[in-house]
Order: structure tokens, then C-alpha cells, then sequence
């Protein structure tokens, strides 16, 4: 397990994520401290709690919180459901909070492939949105989040 | 699409050879999505010969069983709730689109970077239908503000310094002036936003389809394509007849080495797998259309260039080509350019429509070396060439070279036709259209030699003799 979360880690951060390991009991404080320089208004909470935006709201809001269905290692990428109705929480906001479960990481890409119950629809998402095309300079937030932070959530024991 | 004689291929290859900041910019973008791709393949190079062999053998089979690959995603993309339709040409697939638009009472449209709809050039009908279309991806709405023609097919504006785009967004966007790229992106943005929440209708292409789970895949970096296909009312991905890959788990060498060859990134921000519907208890309800074009390719699958229809779009041979990188897309005047290009458009469109661009190539082979579905490019071209030979030269111009080939095998003839002078060849130039016949020199190569001083003093040092 601890293989697997070392490993996510570190190609999350190679494709400018930001990770933080987080144990059960500590994950509603260390989200209200991350949450702290934004306002309330500011902020679409889908996590703990199921919410319901609207794409015009969503738009506006600086912070969206929802969990996620899956994490995959090998490339620090996460797997986004796209049935629910909360997943543009993870696109439209500028910055984006993901909350991954150590036990819903799987080791590569062919691991989740072959994982027999998926939603009809669903994403890879690896990093923020970036774009190169002027100059190859590479900038973040070409059209979804300029940031993303990724509490991942050990188990009891860790 | 234009059709270029030989004549003004080379003069558009030579006018953009002059242009010293697309020379440097390409041969940066290209020489750093090139050097990247090979720092990851370095990390293990058996590894990656294995996905490339699992990809070819993958995209084989899509152009093999193009017929039931289709049918299979039809019924399973339809099961979920999505339609599919199939179109023979562009006329139809533009048709279909502008329905679908209609039933959903489409105003504005956003649309993914998409070669297909180059191909049948739908921005084009849908404006003039009175509809307001957007390019969202950075580089093709650039490309759009200009009026012009992407550059390269991954990279469509590295022919534009920031200063030019800086200009263009002033110009057209009344944006102050800012040249930082980041100012610029963010500006983009801002702009872009608003027509994405506006929109009725979002238009991608589809990078792969799934038969087995009724998917549509998508690959972006930038959020647009994930935007324009899952924020809108209605989503239409168009794509070609060998798209569709039999199951998902043929995903995975794909995702692997489609970014890795692209711009060697290792995954792309976003790759979307989109099923027949949406969701279902979303506040947001969606429809989803995939229209599947066939516009020649199935001509194409019964020639020679079949095997050009396994490729999986990544430019791969583009970064690599010495004539690419010098002369950069436009040069080409058709939508792909580079290796791929040159054997594609021929294929798509007819020997007839574009009988030259087998012609820009040196045949150095270094597309075949790259090619993540280890497509042989340069056989592919020089069977190009052959068509070009054996289809567009006249009775005369073969004539010609007959002729050409007997002198040349002949010393007495060739002996006369030097005693002769210089006017023969000249005359002999004439219907040529690719080439012209060289010059008979006035000596023979071992007159020239011994003629030469320096040379016969070299020659009598030489102790072997």
C-alpha cells in the first residue's frame, strides 16, 4: 500500500499537482486549512456533503472540494466519474481539491481497464489544465483549474 | 481543398524557408517534442517497441473490421442512450450536424480541435449559416482570429511570436496591449469562458471509439475538449471510419505512447471516455451524437495506403522530418502535412487532387523510426511517388525518360549528343512536370579527371598505382 501512495505521490507532483497525505481524522480540519484564503462564497463544497451548482455558479466559484472515484500511480493521474452530477466541481473552479482514498488507488493504467465496475462516462485527469501554444511557454489554467491539490487519505493504521 | 502543381509546391516550400522565425520556432517546437519523446522511450526501450507492436496490431485490426467495429459500437454507444450516425462524405456529415444544431436550438458553438472538420471544413458551412462558432483550443482560435491554417497539427501557431499574437488580440479582441503569454492565456480564457457557458452546442473530434463499451476518447491538455463535450447541451464528436478500437483495455498501450509521441508528455491532462449519455441526474441533462465519416477512407483501405489509416494522429513524424521542420505546414497547402500528411491527402482525397506531395520528402526514414504505430512511412511514400508516375505522367514525359535512360546506357550516343553541345537537353525539358533532365556535360567524367592537375599530381603520388 505505502509503495502505491510513495509512487502516486510523486508522479502527481511531476505533473503539478499538489499532494497532501491526510489521515481520516485530520481530513475535514486540513480541508477547512487549505480552504482558509478563500471566502465562503467562493467555494463549492461537494465533499462531505453531495451539492448541486449549476454550470453558471460553478464558473464563478474560486475553490471546488469533491471526492474523486480513483487514483492511478503510475501516472499521478485521477479518475474522475462523470455521472455525477458534481463533476464539473473539478473543472470550472480555478483551484480544484480532490479527496482520493489510499484504497481506491490502483497501480497503472491497465489495473483501472481492467476494473469491472466503471460509469459509463468517465475521466483521467493528470495536473492542471495547461497550455504551451504561445512560444512554448508553458502556462497553467488554459481553460480548467490553474491548480490542483490532492488530499489523499491514508488508511486507519498508517 | 487546393491543389498544388510541383511548381507551387516548391515555390511555397522556398518562400517559407526564407521566413527565419518559423524556421527557428519550428525547429524549437519541434526539436523539444522530439528530444522529450526519446527521454521517455530511453526509459525503457523494450518496453516501448512492445506498445508500439501492441498498437499496430490494435489499429490493424480497427482498419481490418472497420464494418463491425461499428456496428458493435453503434448498438453499445446506442444502449446508453446516445446516437450514432454514419456519414459517406462531408456533404452528409456537415448535413447531420447542422440538424442536430437545429433540434437543439444551437446559436453559439464550441468547438475541440478536430483534423475531420478541417476535412469537411464545417466552420465554414456553420457560419454561413448564421451560427456563431468558436475555436477553443489556444492555438486554433489564434488560427481562427488570423483566418488562417494551422501550422502544425499539435502545435498549430508556432509560425507567431507572442508580439504578433499580442497584435492579433488587440486588433481583434480590443485586449491592451500585453505580450506576456501568460496575460495572453488568461485573457483567452476569460473570453472563451464565457462562449463555453453560452453555448448550446459543443463539436469535438474523437480520438478513438470504443466498440466494446460504446466510448468516445478524448485527449486534451487544455480543459477545452473536456469542456466542449461535457458542458453543453449536445455534444457531437466526428470522426473517421478507423477510429474505433475493439475494447477498452486496447486503451492502455494508447495512453501510453499517444502523449509520448504527441509532445512527450508522459499522459495528457484530460482523456475523457465518454459513453452514449451523460448522466442521468445531473442538473444538466446531455445529449451526445458521434458521427462517423467515411469521405474515401474506405477507397483508400482497398489501395496500397491502407496501412496509412492506422494512424493515430500523434505528429510524431512531423518533429522528426527534415522537410517539415524547415518548411512547416502551410507549405504542404493541405490539412496534414509532414510524413503522414503526404501519404494521407493523396489517399483521401485521390492520386488526382494531390498528385505532388509525395514529392516533398527526402526519404530519410526517420518517420518510420518514430512512428508509434511503426507505420512504414517511406515505403508508403514511395509507393506515393510510384502512383505519381505511373498515373499523372504523360505519354510524353515518360517518353522523355525512356529516352533519357537509353542515352545515358549508350557511350556513342551519349559521345554524339556531347559533341553535339548543350541544346538537346534543354529541348528535351519541355512537358516535364516534375523534374527536369540534367545536363550532358561536355567531357566525360575521366576526361574531367585527367584534365585536372591537382588531381593527376594526387593520382601519381598514389603508390598503388
Amino acid at each position: 500500500m505505502k509503495t502505491l501512495t510513495n509512487k502516486f505521490k510523486k508522479e502527481a507532483i511531476e505533473v503539478s499537482a499538489e499532494v497532501v497525505v491526510v489521515s481520516p481524522e485530520y481530513l475535514l480540519k486540513q480541508l477547512d486549512l487549505l480552504l482558509k484564503p478563500f471566502r465562503e462564497d467562493e467555494i463549492a463544497r461537494c465533499f462531505p456533503d453531495p451539492c448541486f451548482f449549476t454550470k453558471l455558479e460553478l464558473a464563478d466559484k474560486k475553490a471546488g472540494v469533491s471526492q474523486v472515484s480513483a487514483g492511478i500511480a503510475d501516472t499521478g493521474s485521477l479518475i474522475i466519474d462523470l455521472t455525477k452530477p458534481d463533476h464539473l466541481v473539478s473543472l470550472l473552479p480555478e483551484h480544484y481539491f480532490a479527496i482520493l482514498y489510499e484504497r481506491d488507488l490502483f497501480k497503472d493504467i491497465d489495473a483501472w481497464l481492467e476494473f469491472p465496475i466503471k460509469p459509463i462516462s468517465w475521466l483521467i485527469s493528470s495536473g492542471p489544465s495547461k497550455t504551451a501554444d504561445i512560444e512554448q511557454v508553458l502556462v497553467y489554467g488554459a481553460h480548467g483549474p490553474m491548480a490542483v491539490t490532492i488530499l489523499l487519505v491514508s488508511e486507519k493504521s498508517a | 481543398m487546393m491543389v498544388f502543381s510541383p511548381k507551387k509546391l516548391k515555390s511555397n516550400f522556398r518562400e517559407s524557408v526564407k521566413d527565419e522565425t518559423l524556421k527557428e520556432n519550428l525547429a524549437y517546437a519541434t526539436g523539444q517534442a522530439a528530444s522529450k519523446r526519446e527521454f521517455l522511450r530511453l526509459q525503457n526501450p523494450i518496453v516501448w517497441e512492445e506498445n508500439r507492436k501492441a498498437i499496430k496490431d490494435i489499429r490493424t485490426k480497427s482498419v481490418d473490421f472497420y464494418q463491425q467495429l461499428g456496428t458493435a459500437f453503434q448498438k453499445n454507444f446506442e444502449s446508453q442512450g446516445g446516437k450514432v450516425y454514419f456519414a459517406a462524405n462531408a456533404e452528409e456529415a456537415n448535413q447531420i450536424a447542422l440538424d442536430i444544431i437545429s433540434w437543439h436550438n444551437g446559436r453559439v458553438v464550441v468547438k475541440g480541435k478536430s483534423m475531420v472538420t478541417e476535412e469537411t471544413e464545417l466552420n465554414q458551412i456553420l457560419e454561413r449559416k448564421g451560427l456563431e462558432v468558436w475555436e477553443t483550443d489556444l492555438g486554433e482560435f489564434i488560427v481562427q482570429l488570423e483566418k488562417s491554417k494551422p501550422v502544425h497539427i499539435i502545435t498549430p501557431v508556432i509560425n507567431r511570436n507572442k508580439k504578433q499574437i499580442a497584435l492579433l488580440f488587440k486588433k481583434i479582441l480590443q485586449m491592451s496591449y500585453n505580450e506576456d503569454p501568460v496575460t495572453l492565456t488568461r485573457f483567452a480564457r476569460n473570453f472563451l469562458r464565457r462562449k463555453f457557458l453560452e453555448a448550446e452546442v459543443g463539436i469535438t473530434g474523437g480520438n478513438f471509439l470504443v466498440a466494446e463499451t460504446g466510448q468516445v476518447v478524448l485527449f486534451c491538455n487544455e480543459g477545452n475538449i473536456r469542456m466542449s463535450s461535457t458542458l453543453t447541451e449536445a455534444h457531437i464528436a466526428i470522426t473517421g471510419i478507423e477510429k474505433i478500437i475493439p475494447s477498452l483495455h486496447d486503451m492502455a498501450p494508447i495512453i501510453k505512447m499517444l502523449p509520448a509521441s504527441a509532445t512527450g508528455q508522459k499522459i495528457t491532462s484530460y482523456v475523457s471516455f465518454l459513453g452514449g449519455a451523460q448522466s442521468n441526474n445531473s442538473p444538466e441533462k446531455q445529449s451526445r451524437y458521434v458521427i462517423i465519416i467515411d469521405n474515401n477512407r474506405s477507397e483508400m483501405m482497398k489501395g496500397k495506403s491502407r496501412e496509412m489509416l492506422t494512424c493515430i494522429h500523434c505528429g510524431a513524424c512531423l518533429n522528426v522530418c527534415p522537410v517539415f521542420q524547415r518548411g512547416g505546414g502551410h507549405a504542404y497547402g493541405s490539412i496534414y502535412p509532414g510524413p503522414m500528411g503526404i501519404v494521407l491527402t493523396p489517399g483521401l482525397l485521390g492520386v488526382d487532387k494531390a498528385p505532388y506531395h509525395a514529392l516533398a520528402c527526402s526519404l530519410c526514414g526517420k518517420c518510420d523510426e518514430v512512428c508509434p504505430v511503426q507505420i512504414p512511412l517511406s515505403d508508403l511514400i514511395l509507393q506515393a511517388r510510384n502512383n505519381v508516375a505511373t498515373q499523372k505522367t504523360s505519354v510524353v514525359e515518360k517518353g522523355v525518360w525512356k529516352l533519357w535512360s537509353w542515352i545515358t546506357r549508350n557511350q556513342p550516343v551519349l559521345n554524339v549528343i556531347r559533341g553535339l553541345g548543350a541544346w538537346l537537353p534543354f529541348k528535351l525539358n519541355w512537358g516535364l512536370s516534375t523534374r527536369k533532365v540534367p545536363r550532358v556535360p561536355r567531357h566525360s567524367y575521366l576526361k574531367t579527371i585527367n584534365n585536372q592537375p591537382e588531381i593527376n599530381s594526387l593520382t601519381n603520388e598514389n603508390p598503388h598505382k
